[in-house]
């Protein structure tokens, strides 16, 4: 039978790829990529918890849900900041921003 | 049975997501984003909760990966540069403590799914959790606007 | 009444005066400041004699009878005049009112404050034609006055105070009018740091006096006086007397005065006739009670008689008219003090009542003689008394009134003293008589000099010592001497405003002193009599000393003259003594060199203090930040995935808290 635990497990593990991928990536794009696997990392682990032990509320569920209208907005803020950036500094890599440098 | 389906399922996901991460051709990592999206939509209908399915194909899996290729067409950059081989070392050291971490919380052995039914789901929203999906909703719009104005040609 | 009520104007005209023409100067063109200035001093010498006049009317009468003083009729009801307006007040009590106090020594220092400085801002008139920032002279002179009038019609010392030290201030601006002359600059500075260090004294005998009787009213300190113990009174009074030492500059504190001449010779006549060293006495008279109490009278005496020898000694030696003036003047207040201090306190307001009027025409002659020789030395005049008739007439007036030959003022009101301090300490009384010597000698080798010889060579420009100025602790070079006027230069008389200020002051110096004279009663003496205090000597008693005085005035009269009418350039001093006399006996140097030195011992241990044990803190302070933020700035990388990394540790390190389950 499938467990909780399976889902969890899964849910790590790619949150775990998810990290990497944002820790690692110089592109801004692959970088918001790999956020989007770490939100639905997170939302699957909202929507397996509510589905196994919530059968009133399934607040999970719901949450998974926000989760995804989250990630649309934060990705669509995200495209447009990286587009003004291109236009600015000709370049999507996340070595052109460096004004914070101390 | 659906043991090994959830294998199948849980490791196409994961294949995915590794594409995504490792690709080094970004179109390739962004059609294997929706690849991966569309097996999390399918996860959810293993978990009761079709509502959940049908939004995540919808928006994950279609708009945002569109979405994501009309940037990378936009924007001209097709190669990704990884990341230097120390900080790429940092960075697994760090991913693994985590993953390690939550490794803690997987203890769980729940095995009856209860399903959801997308009147329930409604219901639910529209009433207790009405403020937040308001709010959300304004967000969205938020983000429109946000997206437009940031988005949009300066005349010099 | 009238005039009492209306007496807050007095301080008040002025100040509005001195406001308008420092707003408003550039729109007064020409002599239009001037005259607008000198009216309102009119309106206020007008105020200030109806409100004598009324004062004199209401004070309680006063009848000699048989060398005794009894009383002939008590004050009017309101008397002495008192207008309170309450300010300073916290949370409803009381705290410091704004009043005006004014009982027979108030009411008649006024009016001698508001007519000296009537004239004054008359002769200035002419005197400043011509000279830059003219509206902001008479600006200066009125809120000096105002300063002058606040101080004496003051309540309570508290508003006395700050009077006080808008007089230093005033002082301090005056002095230093010509301020683009390095030595004016140094006078100036002088003059405020010592004036401002006496003023100390004040303050802590102020704060001290508040402590003891919790008042600062006068004449509830005056009442209550009585009931301080003796070592404090003496205290209080010793601190205030140290305030007035500075402000009348009385030895040791009186080195400012001399170097004050580097003003306008009006504001040599405003400080030292009207308004800054006359303020020092009435200080010193207001505080007799405290000082009586304190049994410290002694001092007072002995500051004065040694000031006033001191002085009259020094003046012979100098050859500026005005800083023979100014010794003149320390040597006069030293009269004051010691008349004070020997119980003779109506003799003492008496002498500075009729010294305000003959030093005020002394100086403003002087500046008279000045404009018209445009010298200041004396041996560089060109018989003055040829040219310049007028200006000699009433030079000569203020002369005798100042050496003290009947029946000019200045003969009532120092014989006086000296009478009263015959009685007291004959000691003091010798004092003041060769004092009185040297003044008649110091003032009648000036007035030949100046009047009845021809143009000289300087021997002062001449002498070695003097070219260079270390009682100002200038530089060589930093006060070259004024040059010499043109060997055919003609004195001319001075103009029709200067020559009225000088005859008014020259009539007043001659009749002022009859009020206080047994010819009509010693009328002012009993006006200011307190009720009790012994000092009201008989008529009888007073021929003597006349007829001394008279002798000992003539006899310097006559040995000045006999020196000085035919040859007055013939060195007869040794050299030694002339330098140490023309170098003021080396006080001031010794200031400069040796009390400014060690007071800056202090300064110096402080300084050290703080470069090697606050910077070093401070320091300190600063380089750990730096450090510290050179450090931590690698944590500021600029790479986006470095902050990842961040936000990635953070959350590992919530998990691990959290995941205390494990």
């Amino acid at each position: 039978m499938i467990t909780l635990g399976h889902y969890l497990t899964l849910s790590a593990v790619l949150f775990a790829i998810g990290l990497f991928g944002v820790l690692t990536k110089r592109n801004v794009i692959a970088v918001l990529m790999s956020v989007e696997i770490l939100l639905n990392a997170a939302a699957i682990a909202f929507a397996a918890t509510a589905a196994y032990r919530d059968p009133l509320f399934f607040s999970g569920q719901l949450f998974a849900l926000f989760i995804i209208v989250v990630a649309a907005a934060e990705l669509s803020i995200g495209f447009a900041i990286l587009l003004t950036l291109y236009r600015h500094a000709g370049s999507v890599s996340t070595d052109v921003i460096e004004e914070m440098r101390g | 049975m659906s043991l090994v389906a959830f294998a199948i399922l849980a490791g196409l996901i994961l294949a995915g997501a590794l594409v995504v991460v490792f690709s080094s051709n970004i179109v390739r990592a962004a059609v294997a984003l929706a690849f991966t999206f569309f097996l999390i939509a399918g996860l959810y209908f293993m978990l009761g909760s079709p509502m959940l399915a049908v939004v995540q194909f919808a928006v994950n899996a279609a708009a945002i990966p569109i979405l994501t290729l009309f940037i990378i067409m936009m924007t001209r950059s097709r190669s990704v540069r990884p990341a230097s081989g120390i900080f790429v070392l940092v960075a697994l050291a760090v991913v693994i403590a985590f993953a390690g971490g939550l490794w803690a919380y997987l203890g769980a052995a729940e095995t009856q799914v209860f399903p959801v039914s997308p009147e329930g789901i409604g219901l639910r929203l529209l009433s207790v959790t009405l403020f937040p999906f308001e709010v959300a909703s304004v967000l969205l719009l938020l983000a429109m606007v946000g997206a437009i104005v940031l988005a949009r040609r300066v005349e010099e | 009444m009238i005039y009492a009520n209306l007496s807050y104007w007095i301080p008040l005209l002025p100040f509005l005066g001195f406001l308008m023409l420092i707003l408003l100067g550039p729109l007064f063109r020409g002599r239009l400041s001037g005259w607008f200035a000198t009216l309102t001093m009119a309106l206020v010498a007008f105020l200030a004699l109806g409100l004598l006049a009324e004062a004199l009317r209401a004070a309680p009468q006063w009848r000699l009878v048989g060398g005794e003083v009894e009383l002939a009729r008590g004050a009017l009801s309101g008397f002495p005049f008192r207008l309170e307006w309450p300010w300073l007040s916290i949370q409803g009590e009381a705290g410091i009112s704004l009043t005006f106090y004014i009982d027979q020594l108030a009411a008649l220092v006024v009016a001698m404050v508001a007519v000296a400085s009537l004239f004054i801002h008359l002769f200035s008139i002419g005197y400043m034609d011509g000279e830059a920032r003219y509206p902001t002279f008479f600006a200066y002179l009125q809120l000096f006055t105002a300063a002058m009038l606040t101080f004496v019609m003051a309540g309570n010392f508290f508003i006395a105070l700050l009077a006080w030290e808008v007089m230093g201030l005033m002082s301090y601006l005056l002095i230093g009018f010509y301020y683009k002359k390095k030595t004016a600059q140094a006078a100036m500075k002088k003059a405020f740091l010592t004036t401002k260090l006496a003023d100390l004294g004040f303050m802590l005998g102020l704060f001290w006096l508040y402590k003891e009787l919790g008042t600062f009213d006068l004449a509830t300190v005056a009442e209550k006086a009585a009931l301080l113990a003796v070592p404090v009174a003496s205290g209080i009074g010793l601190l205030v007397f140290v305030a007035a030492i500075g402000k009348s500059a009385q030895f040791p504190l009186h080195v400012w005065l001399l170097d004050a001449m580097e003003g306008p010779t009006p504001v040599s006549a405003m400080i030292h006739a009207a308004t800054m060293v006359a303020a020092g006495v009435y200080l010193t008279g207001r505080f007799y009670p405290v000082l009586e109490q304190g049994q410290a009278l002694g001092y007072v005496a002995w500051i004065g008689g040694i000031t006033a020898l001191f002085a009259a000694v020094l003046a012979p030696a100098f050859a500026d008219v005005k800083k023979i003036m100014a010794w003149s003047t320390v040597s006069q207040l030293g009269y004051m003090f010691l008349g004070l201090g020997v119980f003779g306190w109506a003799a003492a307001m008496f002498h500075l009542l009729t010294h305000a009027f003959f030093k005020a025409l002394l100086f403003l002659g002087s500046g008279s003689m000045i404009h018209g020789s445009k010298t200041q030395d004396i041996f560089e005049m060109n018989r003055l008394g040829r040219y310049m008739p007028w200006t000699w007439v009433t030079f000569a007036v203020g002369a005798l009134a100042l050496i003290g030959v009947p029946p000019f003022a200045g003969f009532w009101s120092k014989d006086l003293i000296l009478d009263v301090a015959k009685e007291h300490a004959p000691v003091l009384w010798f004092i003041g008589m060769v004092a009185a010597f040297f003044t008649a000698f110091y003032t009648t080798r000036m007035f030949v000099i100046a009047f009845h010889h021809p143009s000289l060579p300087s021997p002062w420009k001449a002498a070695a010592w003097n070219k260079d100025c270390p009682e100002l602790n200038l530089k060589a070079g930093d006060c070259p001497p004024d040059p010499a006027p043109e060997p055919d230069h003609k004195p001319h008389e001075s103009g029709a405003e200067m020559i009225i200020a000088l005859v008014a002051l020259a009539a007043l110096s001659l009749i002022v002193g009859f009020w206080g004279s047994p010819l009509f009663g010693q009328s002012l003496l009993l006006f200011l009599y307190p009720g009790e205090a012994p000092e009201i000597i008989p008529a009888s008693k007073l021929f003597g000393g006349y007829v001394i005085g008279t002798l000992v005035a003539l006899a310097g009269i006559a040995v000045a003259w006999g020196l000085y009418a035919r040859d007055p350039l013939k060195q007869r001093a040794p050299l030694w003594l002339t330098q140490a006399l023309q170098r003021r006996l080396y006080i001031d140097e010794f200031y400069y060199r040796v009390v400014a030195e060690v007071a800056q011992w202090p300064t110096k241990a402080l300084w050290l203090l703080d470069t090697y044990v606050v910077d070093v803190v401070v320091d300190a302070v600063g380089y750990v930040t730096m450090i510290t933020g050179q450090a931590l700035r690698y944590l500021q990388s600029g790479k986006l995935a470095v902050y990842a990394l961040y936000i990635a540790l953070g959350a590992l390190a919530l998990v691990f808290l959290g995941g205390a389950r494990w």
